[in-house]
């Protein structure tokens, strides 16, 4: 891999962390309540809030109060939670190896039967499988998760069936099968879209490759129709696929919060939701630096294993 | 233009599509019942002739709430997607017009929004102006419009090579009657074919939203709140989820299987529009 690619991705990566920061911030001080009018409520005198304002640092210049920020965050010190009273970066990490844990196993999920269902279609163009492949994957794309996730609840965790427990998480060292039961119905809820997304980009990715003059030419060459399958078409169609998954973490990202809230699962999503509703502003903060720098992380190794995967990528962008 | 085919995928999402939109529409203007009058002596009542849809926790009307709440959820997912349009195309018609350290930047800015997951830039705006139907709106025109851009860059700067783009620049028109006049009619078409994709995703990020409690605020309803009270009081009856989940996986499903239909005629790739 030309080392010209590799660093322009990390570049670009980092460049689209400061962003993310800005972003962040912004958002963030927008607020019309401030942390000063949170922290002594609506009753506050001028006063009060001034004096709160000052010892916060909230009176000095907003580019000024970016740095400062900033560079607390780059040393993992993301301040204090107003509605919980705690550390903050103490507060987001078990939620976020909690979250880690379920968006880890929904994509791992997602990539092996998206990939093989959409394989499998398109060797089948046309027929039966294929159909049926699809049919199932405009479902998955067409039923949002706040619709599945409780529809699953109903069927497999209430009364009569009741096989498995609708809401929370326990942790691995626990009981590995109970964290499992928990695991179920939340990762079957975030890899329905995904799936149904995947399947239909591979299908057409390798209908494409299939397609392609060289392919014809193997065929026509007399090569056997399971090699070329194997040896030529799949491995580039894999690219396509890489690319898709790529993409769909950015998706898998936002499920994740809406999964947890529906499972009430103690991960970084259901948190944000929280340091929203609550207007924690530190907590907003943090967590969604730390999903939007997981996002970002994600990506650049997806764009590096895209160049090792197809050298052409890696040259036209080095 | 090809000559128009009978496609199944296009008939059938035309056909889903019709009754939960024309339901949406005629709320505004009729409506069976008051959607928020309550009748305690008739909740979680079954379907019935008085109340095709059954009644909900307090003994509402279903169908009445569908209704009335119904252009609420279409609004967010035709709203983003105009809102994004209206801002996206005049900034790359200028960026492929002006070309230079202009475009160059507004590319790379783009680029740096896009690799932020789309719902957690939406929940960020949201922070930033509060929850509300508008601020919804705005939220999901911004966090797509990195989206949008990319789609009306592209179709510009093929516009932009036009030989009567550059006749127009040397008559010395001015550089909004080129943008407008020359080089907007001939991007329109293409961007909103592919913009159409981000119908369904923004009518389930707004439902998403109102059922997060970041949408629509209660006492109003639209289909996302109508999800989140019919869920809570599921086990006391199935019928106002299905009233309230039926429209809004219709309106998707139908926006899905018309816009890939639309898609493959224009002959575009889901891949380079990807949501």
């Amino acid at each position: 891999m030309p080392v010209r690619f590799f660093l322009r991705r990390v570049a670009f990566g980092v460049t689209s962390l400061l962003v993310l920061t800005v972003v962040i911030f912004l958002c963030t001080q927008l607020l019309p309540g401030d942390a000063a009018t949170v922290l002594l409520g609506d009753t506050a005198t001028d006063q009060a809030l001034e004096e709160v304002r000052r010892q916060l640092g909230l009176d000095r210049p907003l580019p000024v109060q970016y740095l400062s920020w900033l560079g607390n965050a780059l040393q993992g010190d993301f301040g204090r939670s107003m509605a919980l009273n705690q550390s903050v970066s103490a507060l987001v990490w078990p939620p976020f190896l909690a979250s880690l844990q379920l968006a880890g196993i929904a994509f791992v999920s997602v990539a092996v039967l998206g990939i093989a269902m959409g394989v499998a279609a398109a060797l089948a163009h046309g027929r039966k499988t294929d159909w049926a492949v699809l049919t199932v994957a405009y479902g998955g794309i067409s039923v949002p998760e706040f619709v599945l996730g409780p529809l699953l609840i109903l069927i497999f965790a209430s009364p009569p069936l009741q096989l498995l427990p609708s809401s929370g998480a326990v942790s691995f060292s626990e009981g590995p099968g109970d964290w499992l039961r928990h695991m179920i119905l939340p990762t079957a809820t975030l890899c329905a879209v995904l799936i149904a997304h995947v399947v239909r980009q591979t299908r057409s990715g390798v209908l494409a490759v299939s397609q392609s003059e060289y392919i014809r030419a193997a065929r026509l060459h007399g090569l056997p129709p399971g090699r070329v399958t194997l040896r030529y078409i799949l491995p580039n169609a894999l690219t396509t696929a890489v690319a898709v998954l790529a993409l769909d973490i950015g998706y898998l990202m936002g499920s994740v919060v809406v999964v947890e809230q529906i499972f009430a699962y103690p991960g970084l999503g259901r948190l944000m939701l929280f340091s929203i509703s609550s207007r924690d502003l530190q907590l907003v903060q943090a967590c969604t630096l730390l999903i939007g720098t997981i996002y970002i992380f994600a990506n650049l190794v997806a764009d590096l294993v895209q160049g090792w995967l197809d050298p052409r990528i890696a040259e036209r962008q080095a | 233009m090809t000559v128009l085919r009978f496609d199944p995928r296009l008939a059938t999402g035309l056909i889903l599509l019709v009754p939960p939109v024309m339901l949406a529409l005629l709320g505004l203007l009729w409506l069976p019942h008051d959607p928020n009058a309550m009748d305690l002596a008739h909740r979680y009542a079954a379907p019935s002739g008085p109340h095709p849809l059954g009644t909900d926790l307090y003994g509402r009307d279903v169908l009445s709430r569908v209704m009335a709440g119904g252009w609420r959820s279409l609004a967010m997912g035709i709203g983003g997607p105009a809102l994004a349009l209206v801002v996206a195309v005049p900034l790359s018609l200028l960026a492929a017009l002006k070309g230079g350290w202009f475009e160059q930047a507004l590319l790379r800015l783009n680029d740096a929004v896009l690799s932020i997951p789309t719902l957690i830039l939406t929940l960020l705006i949201i922070v930033g102006l509060g929850a509300s139907l508008m601020n919804a709106v705005i939220a999901i025109a911004v966090a797509i419009m990195p989206k949008f851009l990319r789609i009306a860059h592209a179709a510009a700067t093929r516009v932009a090579i036009e030989e009567f783009v550059a006749a127009a620049r040397i008559r010395g028109e001015r550089t909004s009657y080129v943008m407008f006049r020359e080089m907007l009619p001939n991007i329109m078409p293409p961007v909103i074919v592919e913009g159409s994709i981000f119908i369904g995703f923004s009518i389930t990020a707004g439902a998403t939203l109102s059922y997060l409690g970041l949408g629509t605020q209660p006492p109003a309803a639209d289909w996302g709140v109508m999800i989140k009270q019919s869920w809570d009081s599921v086990r006391s009856s199935v019928w106002p989820i299905i009233g309230a989940a039926l429209p809004i996986v219709m309106v998707i499903l139908g926006v899905n299987l018309a816009g890939d239909s639309l898609q493959d005629r224009a002959g575009i790739s889901k891949e380079k529009a990807h949501v």
